[in-house]
């Protein structure tokens, strides 16, 4: 089966043809929007959407293009329909059910949670069920366990902010622009993340919730302490807080780890396209299997909607309709 | 004739016309917040109606604003997928222009004015002089409610549009043809026919919606 996958949850637009008898991506594209959002220190769910019908047909003509078949090849269509921003999860989701209609190919709505989780199966070596997951970027923070495709349980979630989104506001504290997370990789790099002793939110207790906003307060009394912030200043800032996301990141692995008796741990999330946390979780869960889908895929793609979608349309739970759901939760499959 | 399905979605109301093998076909109803349930159903249900495949079209008309921001979006990214998944063209049209078209053919009035309600205290403007030949000029813009200005309209315009009725005191002072209108896909395929027939057809990736406000209310002060 071939399936086509279209991803507009957020700012990047991507789309994905994904070839199930070969489990392989025959063909991708992507459009980030991420240098547009900059000049106005976020994602504007507005413009988002305005870009997304802009960029999805000439992006889905390439796709068709370089994948050499046909579109009449196509067996089905993906999209993802929450969660979300709802302008622009709702022009991906309406142009892939009136595709599904114009070629007369099954269309599903897919969960972008289920597709940051499944993505990994591409990869070599894939993970096996069960596999603990943790997703980080601007719109979550959750740790899962995945016990087989659909079976899903959330061991636990950031009560707050999540990741990515304290590292945009400590990028905007700091001044150094939007999106933060890579603004503050680079910076962190000429820091001492031993400089500012920040704290490591909720890793004493049991529980695997997370809460990004009291140490996000505390870079803000950190950076207020100091009346003229040099440049040396900033960059200890900014790797003493990267330190301290990497610091809880890890021990909630650790213990989610500990707790389930699992050994496979599979990182996603733009978040996860951040070295220094990469190296972090690594050495600090050597003896574990731990998997990082490569870079490009760790951001939202449309080649993660493909591979959900073939999933979820071999079980023939389909709608014909445009539907999205914002606020879906992952639980809810 | 070509086989024409019109898409006018940028208000309240959802309005589909069907022109296939010479018969027409038309859907209007208002449904506040449902388009996203209904457009692709009642597209079915027209094309059924009909007896017609996509297929067997030779073009998708879409008013394309300026109006509601979500329903205009909708209307170009269903149009879009129509129309490529099936080798057709599009037909862009304005649905201030989809307004003033009704008003044109039924009362032949030449100097029509219309005005949407565009949120935040703002209008969409149209403004459209028509002479026997049919449209000579057309002027669309942005306004505040506050600041719109009358002075170059008199008692032979006549305004259209859910615009109207902000200010409808002020219109009453100037002229008494006023219309609170919604636009139709009947209209629009008047439309639409025109333009086909002047070869003025776009690729869906061309199809794009007309918002009139640009980017620039979202950049934080």
């Amino acid at each position: 089966m071939k399936v086509l996958g279209i991803e507009t949850s957020c700012d990047e637009t991507g789309i994905a043809i994904y070839d199930g008898s070969s489990n392989k991506i025959i063909s991708e594209k992507l459009f980030s929007q991420a240098a547009k959002h900059a000049d106005y220190g976020g994602v504007v769910p507005e413009l988002a959407s305005r870009d997304h019908v802009k960029k999805l047909i000439p992006l889905l003509s390439e796709t068709i293009k370089e994948s050499g078949i046909n579109a009449d090849a196509l067996d089905g269509i993906a999209y993802t329909a929450g969660p979300g921003l709802r302008g622009p999860l709702l022009t991906g989701a309406a142009l892939a059910q009136s595709l599904g209609l114009g070629w007369d190919i099954p269309c599903v709505g897919i969960h972008h949670m289920e597709a940051h989780l499944l993505i990994n199966l591409l990869e070599d070596p894939a993970p096996s069920f069960p596999f603990l997951t943790l997703l980080i970027s601007g719109g979550h923070c959750l740790i899962i366990r995945a016990n087989n495709f659909g079976e899903y349980k959330v061991l636990g979630q950031s009560r707050d902010d999540a990741v990515g989104e304290a590292f945009d506001k400590v990028a905007k504290l700091l001044d150094l622009g939007y999106p933060g997370g890579p603004k503050i990789e680079e910076l962190a790099t000429r820091g001492d993340p031993n400089a500012f002793n920040l704290p490591r939110p909720m890793t004493k207790e049991a529980h695997l919730d997370f809460s990004f906003s009291g140490l996000k307060t505390a870079v803000l009394y950190a950076f207020r302490s100091e009346k003229n912030p040099s440049d040396t200043f900033k960059a200890d800032l900014a790797a003493s807080f990267q330190e301290a996301v990497a610091d809880t990141l890890f021990l909630k692995s650790q213990k989610a780890i500990a707790q389930n008796g699992l050994d496979q741990l599979v990182i996603g999330g733009g978040v996860a396209s951040n070295k220094y946390i990469r190296k972090k979780l690594i050495e600090g869960l050597k003896g574990n299997k731990i998997f990082f889908p490569p870079l490009n895929r760790c951001t939202d793609n449309g080649a993660m909607v493909a591979v959900t979608g073939h999933y979820r349309l071999s079980k023939k739970n389909i709608s014909s309709n445009i539907v999205i759901r914002p606020k879906w939760n992952l639980s809810e499959l | 004739m070509a086989n024409i399905l019109a898409i006018e979605t940028s208000s309240d109301a959802c309005s589909l016309s069907l022109l296939f093998h010479n018969s027409e076909y038309h859907f209007h109803e208002i449904l506040p917040k449902q388009h996203t349930e209904r457009l692709l159903i009642e597209i079915k249900r027209l094309l059924r109606l009909a007896n017609a495949e996509l297929k067997e079209l030779d073009a998708i008309a879409v008013g394309c604003g300026p109006g509601s921001f979500t329903g205009i979006r909708l209307a170009c990214s269903v149009a879009q997928g129509l129309a490529f998944s099936n080798d057709l063209k599009t037909i862009q049209v304005s649905s201030l222009e989809v307004l003033a078209k009704n008003i044109y053919d039924k009362f032949k009035s030449e100097d029509i004015v219309s005005i949407v309600n565009a949120r935040m205290k703002q209008l969409y403007v149209g403004e459209f002089l028509y002479s026997e030949q049919g449209l000579i000029k057309a002027n669309l813009f942005v306004s505040p409610i506050e600041g719109f200005e009358l002075k170059a309209y008199n008692k032979n315009t006549f305004f259209v549009g859910d615009g109207c009725v902000l200010i409808e005191k002020r219109l009453n002072k100037i002229s008494k043809n006023l219309l609170v209108n919604l636009p139709s896909a009947k209209d629009l395929l008047e439309l639409a026919k025109d333009k086909y027939a002047k070869d003025e057809l776009l690729d869906p990736s061309k199809l794009l919606p007309v918002y009139l406000s640009g980017e620039e209310q979202w950049k934080k002060a």
